[in-house]
C-alpha cells in the first residue's frame, strides 16, 4: 500500500506545483455551469405576436398573457413575420375562426405561440360562460307568481322548461385549472431539470481529461520506462493513480457542488451527502475509464479523439434528450453507459429528493463500471511492458 | 537492500543467444554476454546498433523473442532482482513538475524504502550527483546537466547491486565526469556491477571490460588493452573500426540478403 500512497502523493504534488492547471480544474467547470444556468435559467420563452384587427375583448385577454404584442395592419404583419421579427400573426379569416399564422422554423417558439393563444382563448371562454350564466339568470326572475298560476298548465310547463338555467357544470366540466407540484415548483427553470445532468457531464469530461492524459505524458516523458523497471505491480500503479486522481476529483466535485448550490442557487431537494456520493462515484468511473483509455492512446491528441469516441455518445444519451419514448435499441445503448445512471441518480436526488434506497441500483451499476474499468486498466498495464518495446528506439 | 542469493562466482548478468525483433527488423541477433560481479562493463557501439534494446532487456522493460536473459541469477520478470537493480535511461525520465527531492522520494518509495531511509539515501545520492542544495528546486528549472545527474542519483538511490546506465555522462562537464567515474570505481570495489553504454570511446577506457555491438551482433569483447592489442591499433576507436571491418567482410552478404528480403 505504501507504493500506492507514494504514487498518489506524487500526483497531488504535481498538481500542487502547477497552479494554473489547478485553478483551471476548479474554475473552468464552475464557469461553464454558471453560463449554462444563465442561458437555461431565463424561464419560458415569451413569444412575439402580431395581431390584425382582433375583437377588443380578445385583444384584452391576449395582452394579459406572457406575450409581446404588436397591433398592426395585415401587410405590416406579413412583413414582420417574414423578417422573423414576430413569431406568429393572429387574425380572423371570417367571423368566428381565428387564424394563427406561425413563422414555424423553431418548433419550441411555435409551441409557445400556440400555448399563449390557447390560454387567452380559455380566458375568453371563461368570461363568455359567466356572462351567459348571468344573462340567463336575468331572464328567469321576471314573471310574477300570480301570472304564472293563471296560465294554462302546458304554457306553464313550457315556460319553466325554458327558464331553467342550463347546467353549466355539465356543459363546461372544466372551467378552471390549478397546477400542484409533486416535485419542484412553478418557478423552476429548464436549467433546474438539466442541471444535475450537466454537473455529471462536466465532472466526467474534466476528470476523464486529467486522468486520460496522465499515462500518456508519463510515456512521452520517459518516466513510464523507469517506472516499469521498479518493483511495482500493475494494480499498484492503477491503484495509485486512482487514489491520487480520486482525491483530486473529490475536491473538484465538492467545489463544483458548492458553487452550483450556493452561488448559482440550484435547488437540491435531497441530502447533500448523497449528491456527493453519486458525483464522486461518477468521477471514479470517468477516472478509471480515463486510465484505461490512456493505456490505449499513443499521444495526447489520441486521448482527445478517444474522448470523443467514449464520452460524447454518453453525453448525448445521458438524459439531456428525453429517452423515455426513444426506440428500444437506443434506450438499450443508453443503458450501457455509466453517465446515464449517474445523471438519473442525480436527478432523482436533487430534483425529487430520493433517498439512498431509491438510487441503490444506479450506484451499484456505477461501482460495477468502476471495478470493471479498474480491472481492465490493470490488465492493459500488465501488457504495456511489451508494448513499450515498439516505441523504444534502439 | 539486496537480498539476492547470488553465489560468489556467478555472473551478475548472463545473456545467452538473446534475439529481439521489431516487425521484420532483427535488432539483436543471438547476443551472448556475461558480466562478473563487481565489474564495470562498457557497451560500445554507434547509435542504432541495438544498445538501448539490450539495456531494455536487461532492466526488464521488454522480454526477448528468443534466448535467455538472466540478471542477478533471475530471469524476467525479475520478481526479486528489481529491488537490486538501478536503471538510468537515456532520456532524463524525471517528473519535471515536482522538486528533485520529491522525485527521489517517489522512486525511493517505488523501491520499497521507508521514510527514514529515503531521507538518508536522498541526501547521499544528491551529494554524489553534486546537487546537495538543489533538492527543493523544481526539476523543470534544472539545466540539462543537472537533470542527468539527478537521473543518476535516482538510479543510485536504493544502493542497487547492479547498475544499468544508458549514456550516463552525456552533457556533463569533464570535472563532473571524472568525479562520477571515481564514484563508479568506488561502488564497483564494494561489489556493485555496472553496465554502462557509451559511444564516447575514450570514456570506455575506464571500463574493466568492453563489449562492442554492431548491427545487433557482439563483434568483440575483452579489456580495452586486449582489444587494442588484438587489432594492432593504438586507440579503442581504431580497434572498433577494425573489428567492424572484419565483421562486415564476414557478415555483409547475409545482411544484404536480409535487407532484400525485407
Amino acid at each position: 500500500m505504501r507504493k500506492v500512497f507514494a504514487i498518489a502523493r506524487r500526483i497531488l504534488s504535481q498538481f500542487r506545483h502547477d497552479h494554473r492547471t489547478l485553478a483551471l480544474l476548479f474554475l473552468a467547470p464552475t464557469f461553464v455551469l454558471w453560463l449554462f444556468s444563465v442561458l437555461l435559467g431565463t424561464g419560458a420563452y415569451i413569444p412575439r405576436l402580431a395581431t390584425v384587427d382582433l375583437p377588443a375583448d380578445f385583444q384584452t385577454v391576449l395582452e394579459a398573457q406572457d406575450v409581446m404584442l404588436e397591433n398592426v395592419s395585415k401587410a405590416r404583419a406579413t412583413e414582420l413575420l417574414e423578417a422573423n421579427e414576430v413569431d406568429a400573426v393572429l387574425y380572423f379569416e371570417d367571423e368566428s375562426e381565428l387564424t394563427i399564422w406561425v413563422e414555424g422554423s423553431d418548433a419550441s417558439k411555435t409551441a409557445a405561440c400556440l400555448a399563449q393563444t390557447q390560454a387567452a382563448m380559455v380566458e375568453l371562454q371563461k368570461d363568455a360562460v359567466s356572462e351567459l350564466e348571468s344573462s340567463v339568470n336575468d331572464v328567469s326572475v321576471d314573471i310574477p307568481d300570480q301570472v304564472m298560476t293563471s296560465l294554462p298548465v302546458e304554457v306553464r310547463e313550457a315556460l319553466s322548461a325554458a327558464m331553467t338555467a342550463p347546467d353549466f357544470a355539465e356543459l363546461m366540466p372544466i372551467r378552471n385549472l390549478d397546477i400542484t407540484y409533486l416535485h419542484g415548483s412553478d418557478d423552476w427553470t429548464r436549467f433546474d431539470f438539466f442541471g444535475p445532468v450537466f454537473i455529471g457531464i462536466f465532472l466526467f469530461v474534466f476528470v476523464f481529461l486529467t486522468s486520460g492524459m496522465s499515462l500518456v505524458t508519463e510515456r512521452s516523458g520517459g518516466t513510464m520506462e523507469r517506472f516499469l523497471t521498479t518493483p511495482i505491480k500493475p494494480w499498484q500503479v492503477v491503484g495509485g493513480y486512482s487514489l491520487g486522481f480520486g482525491l483530486l476529483a473529490l475536491m473538484q466535485s465538492v467545489s463544483i457542488l458548492w458553487a452550483i448550490i450556493s452561488l448559482i442557487g440550484f435547488p437540491n431537494e435531497g441530502s447533500l451527502v448523497l449528491v456527493v456520493l453519486v458525483v464522486v462515484s461518477m468521477a471514479l468511473v470517468s477516472l478509471t475509464l480515463g486510465l484505461l483509455v490512456s493505456g490505449l492512446a499513443k499521444s495526447s491528441f489520441q486521448v482527445i479523439q478517444l474522448m470523443i469516441l467514449f464520452v460524447v455518445p454518453q453525453i448525448l444519451l445521458s438524459g439531456i434528450f428525453d429517452l423515455s419514448q426513444a426506440p428500444t435499441w437506443l434506450r438499450a445503448i443508453a443503458s450501457c453507459f455509466p453517465i446515464y445512471y449517474g445523471a438519473d441518480a442525480l436527478r432523482d436526488v436533487m430534483l425529487r429528493g430520493a433517498g439512498f434506497t431509491d438510487i441503490a441500483i444506479n450506484l451499484t451499476v456505477l461501482w460495477g463500471f468502476i471495478v470493471a474499468f479498474f480491472a481492465l486498466a490493470t490488465i492493459s498495464f500488465r501488457k504495456k511492458r511489451a508494448r513499450l518495446a515498439s516505441r523504444t528506439e534502439y | 537492500m539486496g537480498n539476492i542469493l547470488l553465489a560468489p562466482g556467478e555472473p551478475a548478468i548472463k545473456v545467452q543467444n538473446a534475439v529481439q525483433r521489431f516487425g521484420k527488423q532483427t535488432v539483436l541477433d543471438h547476443v551472448s554476454l556475461e558480466v562478473e560481479q563487481g565489474a564495470i562493463l562498457g557497451l560500445l557501439g554507434p547509435s542504432g546498433c541495438g544498445k538501448t534494446t539490450l539495456v531494455n532487456l536487461l532492466v526488464g522493460i521488454t522480454v526477448p523473442i528468443g534466448g535467455k536473459v538472466e540478471v542477478l541469477g533471475e530471469q524476467a520478470p525479475y520478481k526479486n532482482a528489481r529491488y537490486s537493480l538501478g536503471f538510468m535511461p537515456q532520456d532524463e525520465a524525471l517528473y519535471e513538475d515536482i522538486t528533485a527531492a520529491e522525485n527521489l522520494a517517489f522512486f525511493g518509495a517505488m523501491y520499497g524504502l521507508d521514510k527514514e531511509q529515503i531521507k538518508i539515501e536522498s541526501a547521499r545520492a544528491l551529494e554524489l550527483a553534486s546537487l546537495e542544495d538543489q533538492g527543493k528546486k523544481l526539476v523543470a528549472k534544472f539545466s540539462t546537466g543537472m537533470k542527468r545527474r539527478l537521473s543518476l542519483a535516482i538510479a543510485l538511490l536504493h544502493s542497487p547491486q547492479l547498475l544499468v546506465l544508458d549514456e550516463p555522462t552525456v552533457g556533463l562537464d569533464p570535472e563532473q565526469r571524472i568525479k562520477l567515474w571515481n564514484n563508479f570505481r568506488t561502488l564497483a570495489q564494494d561489489g556493485t556491477t555496472f553496465l554502462i553504454t557509451t559511444h564516447v570511446m575514450d570514456e570506455a577506457n575506464n571500463c574493466d571490460r568492453i563489449a562492442m555491438l554492431r548491427d545487433g551482433h557482439i563483434i568483440a569483447t575483452g579489456t580495452p588493452q586486449e582489444l587494442i592489442e588484438q587489432t594492432h591499433t593504438t586507440t579503442l576507436e581504431e580497434a572498433f573500426l577494425a573489428f567492424g571491418k572484419t565483421y562486415d567482410s564476414v557478415v555483409q552478404p547475409t545482411s544484404e540478403k536480409e535487407a532484400l528480403d525485407a
